[in-house]
């Protein structure tokens, strides 16, 4: 190369970064400032959309990208990315209008290109994601993961702000799916480095939020990203250290080293009951469900008496006063209040030991011969105290229990493969629709890994679960998801337990934060310290 | 010398081979399904069939086996199932950290245990030997985790006179301090023990007795004669609890927050990130070996008897 080319090259070189950092608005300085020092139980390990599976993983990638819409704090859908939506008379096609002017945190414009890159990437099979289910409804879906298609058809753009999603059939909770993590979008013009994955390491997306710095295990630094489209966060950084060890957080809190921390059962009192924290806490109605399954396909509780006796034999009011202080209420079925297919009416089992003996009696035990089973839990102080009191509970009815404490991995596996006959668990929805609650945990084709652990197989229910899908007016489904629930839980799958709220302790340098039921997912743009 | 080395150099690799094997298929037994892991809660026969291809779990285990060692001949370690990153990258970012707290926890093994064994032989039955007997036998037997509680509750939390955490260490050492003695108590204990029954042994030689009556000052019979005769136990104890120590403490690492070896080790396990926990175990036998390699040059070196065996009397 010549010695003119070379100057030519480096004058273009100057002129281009001097553009670049010319284009930045001056004067628009944000209005946000403080750190807010939180803490993660663990390691975040992939932030990527389309492999990130646990809560951990979502709580980041909600600051750190956008999707095409999003629950607000109170749980309502709202636009994210998408500006607006229809949707066809039919359900099957999707029209979502997109926001102009957003910027990725790399200052690369947002398109609708992003967007079916983005959906593209989460079905292709080299992508391998867990969370492929998302988008299995999109016409052409099955053919781009099995490696047959090189696009898939039902996704088009007619324009650089629209978006077309065309669906096999109708499917009323798409939005909803849309709004988790698995829908979020990365920018197309980083897809050479997203191939090579070592993007991930340090993420680029839309959201509120950017990767600032992050020592694995240790820490992960979220800063306010200034070009964001959406309401500006008011605090300036989110810090999020790794503390799996609980009472390692309550130290870190009483130091003063942490903003928030999350009560459990066991320190709950210790918090509430100091003056300076009276105002402090915060109890948000989660959206979960604690039960044990019961292995519905093998003896003893492939006999429907058997597992309705065991729900009438838990006292759950005594035991959520004992453990959680009163806060929760008992499980009547799947769905939790607040959640479309929730309903007041259904009472569940109650507490009714003579019926449950009877039952019991009826079908073949009693002092003679005691019910014995293995109830499978994971090996955590917070499991073995609800495990001991049931265990406690149903001793005084006869009922003896063996309890099986195992690590977290094999115990999802004896459980999957049908080799626990019972198991202490509880179900976190993904987003607020009944359909969270009774698909995936009682159809019959997501047995095991699906979330049907309990191996529950009723044709009846099979089918009307795949009919309220189609259903789009909101209040029928509802009513459609309530008569599911009523159903499954005249069959007793489970034990059904509880709904409990999560709490949470603020430090005294937050001024105002709002929860909501997905705070896992929370973008980040309610919390206020004082700086 | 050269021979030597090499001899021992050679003898390693069946060793190294066996233990990745072993681990392979340790691994294969374990329950819990790596691909399920991976693809979470509500995942679906065919997703999951898909990651287990992705990482080649659908293949024979003695082919997995084969592939993973002609990688590792072209010195890929592989990359983390669940985050992607490389795995050497890993171990090379975590390493220094395990390392920086092993420095230091051995500083405090080997200056307490030495002084409380010393001090228990040279005054053997009095107060002091007592004193150290009492300190022992607590640390050998209260479990380390309680003894991490205990100081950063206590130390950290309550008098703060240390941080709580190592969180953010960087390149400072202050914070590792706490950690550090918390891993080398329970050593020290050992050494403790150690130190003064080895001691204790060769005071009652009769090489010893005649030195006495020789005269010689008693500072120079007990470290010029007898603390030199008695190293070789001692040396053994340091050795294990060195290599053991380079391969990451779980506990110390999870309470004090230190971003190390141990605690990467940990999560791959808990996760079953295949790659990842057969790149640490790779890592761990290295440095076991290589250490047990420096043990027996310090033999050698210590004892002039070992010294002829291994390089031959002229040497």
């Amino acid at each position: 190369m010549n010695r003119l080319a070379i100057s030519t090259a480096a004058i273009v070189l100057v002129l281009l970064v001097v553009g670049l950092y010319s284009e930045q608005p001056a004067g628009t300085s944000p209005r946000f400032g403080g750190t807010f020092r939180g803490y993660l139980t663990s390691e975040p390990s992939n932030l990527d959309p389309a492999r990130g599976v646990d809560v951990n993983e979502g709580s980041v990638q909600a600051k750190l990208y956008d999707g095409l819409v999003r629950y607000d704090e109170s749980m309502r859908l709202v636009g994210n990315l998408a500006e607006s939506w229809e949707v066809s008379g039919d359900g099957r096609q999707y029209r979502f209008r997109l926001r102009q002017g957003v910027k990725f945190h790399n200052g690369q414009p947002f398109t609708a290109k992003d967007v079916l890159f983005s959906f593209d990437r989460l079905l292709d099979p080299k992508t391998a994601s867990p969370r492929s289910w998302v988008l299995e409804k999109v016409v052409g879906a099955k053919e781009r993961l099995e490696g047959k298609a090189e696009g898939v058809a039902g996704l088009t753009c007619p324009d650089a702000y629209t978006v077309c999603i065309e669906l096999t059939e109708p499917f009323a909770p798409f939005l909803s799916l849309l709004s988790m993590p698995a829908g979020f979008i990365l920018p197309s013009g980083s897809a050479a480095a997203i191939a090579q994955k070592g993007f991930f390491e340090k993420p680029i997306g839309t959201g509120p939020f950017q990767a600032a710095a992050r020592e694995r295990d240790s820490y992960i630094r979220l800063e306010a990203f200034p070009g964001y489209h959406g309401p500006k966060p008011h605090v300036g950084a989110i810090e999020l250290r790794i503390i799996p060890e609980s009472l390692k957080a309550e130290m870190e809190f009483e130091s003063g080293n942490l903003d928030i921390l999350q009560l459990n059962p066991s320190n709950f009192q210790r918090f509430t009951a100091r003056p300076d924290n009276a105002g402090r806490v915060h109890d948000v109605p989660a959206m979960n469900v604690f039960y044990v399954g019961l292995n519905n396909q093998a003896a003893p509780f492939d006999d429907v008496r058997v597992r309705r006796a065991l729900n009438l034999l838990i006292d759950r009011q005594a035991i959520l006063a004992a453990v959680f202080q009163g806060r929760g209420v008992p499980a009547a079925g799947s769905i939790p209040p607040g959640i479309l297919g929730h309903s007041d009416g259904l009472t569940g089992y109650g507490f009714d030991p003579a019926r449950g003996k009877a039952l019991l009696a009826e079908a073949g035990y009693g002092p003679g011969k005691p019910l014995k089973f293995d109830l499978f839990q994971k090996s955590s102080q917070a499991a073995f105290e609800i495990t001991r009191l049931l265990q406690g509970e149903l001793k005084k009815h006869g009922v003896e229990v063996t309890l099986k404490p195992m690590e977290w991995s094999a115990l999802k596996d004896a459980i999957n493969r049908g080799e626990a006959p019972s198991f202490y668990l509880s179900w976190y929805g993904d987003y607020p629709d009944g359909e969270n609650f009774l698909f995936p945990l009682f159809h019959s084709k997501n047995w095991g890994a699906g979330g049907n652990r309990a191996h529950y197989k009723n044709e009846r229910v099979d089918a009307m679960l795949a009919e309220a899908l189609r259903i789009q007016d909101p209040d029928k489904r509802g009513q459609a998801y309530d008569a599911i629930n009523r159903l499954v839980v005249a069959e007793a799958p489970w034990i059904y337990l509880w709904h409990t709220p999560e709490t949470y302790l603020l430090g005294p340098s937050v001024k105002d934060m709002v929860f909501s039921p997905l705070f896992a997912f929370d973008k980040g743009l309610t919390i206020r310290t004082a700086q | 010398m050269l021979e030597f080395t090499l001899r021992r150099l050679f003898g390693t690799v069946p060793v190294i081979f066996g233990i990745l094997a072993i681990a392979f298929v340790v691994l294969y037994l374990v329950p819990g399904d790596p691909a399920q892991t991976l693809a979470g809660p509500r995942a679906s026969p065919e997703a999951i069939a898909r990651i287990a291809h992705e990482m080649g779990l659908d293949r024979p285990l003695h082919e997995r086996f084969l592939s993973y060692l002609g990688r590792l001949a072209a010195g890929d370690l592989g990359r983390s199932a669940v985050s992607d990153k490389p795995v050497a990258d890993s171990i090379v970012e975590k390493f220094p950290y395990t390392f920086k707290l092993t420095l230091m926890a051995m500083a405090f093994s080997v200056g307490i245990g030495l002084l409380a064994g010393i001090l228990g032989a040279m005054y053997r039955g009095g107060v002091v030997d007592r004193l150290c007997t009492v300190f022992s036998v607590a640390g050998i037997s209260i479990p380390i985790f309680l003894f991490g509680l205990v100081f950063l509750y206590v130390l950290a939390g309550k008098m703060k006179w240390f941080p709580t955490s190592a969180y953010r260490v960087g390149d400072a050492w202050w914070p590792l301090v706490l950690p550090a003695f918390t891993l080398g108590v329970r050593s020290a204990a050992f050494l403790a023990r150690i130190v003064r029954s080895s001691l204790i042994e060769v005071l009652n030689q009769d090489f010893i007795r005649t030195a006495r009556a020789k005269g010689v000052p008693p500072m120079r019979i007990l470290f010029r004669h007898a603390l030199v005769n008695a190293l070789i136990p001692i040396i053994t104890v340091i050795g294990l609890d060195l290599s053991s120590f380079l391969n990451g403490s779980v506990i110390v690492e999870t309470i004090f927050d230190v971003p190390g070896l141990g605690r990467f080790a940990m999560d791959a396990i808990l996760q079953r990130d295949y790659p990842v926990i057969q790149g640490v175990v790779l890592f761990s036998a290295f440095i076991f070996v290589f250490v047990n390699f420096l043990l027996d040059l310090v033999y050698a070196w210590v004892n002039p008897r070992i010294r002829d065996e291994m390089f031959g009397a002229a040497g």
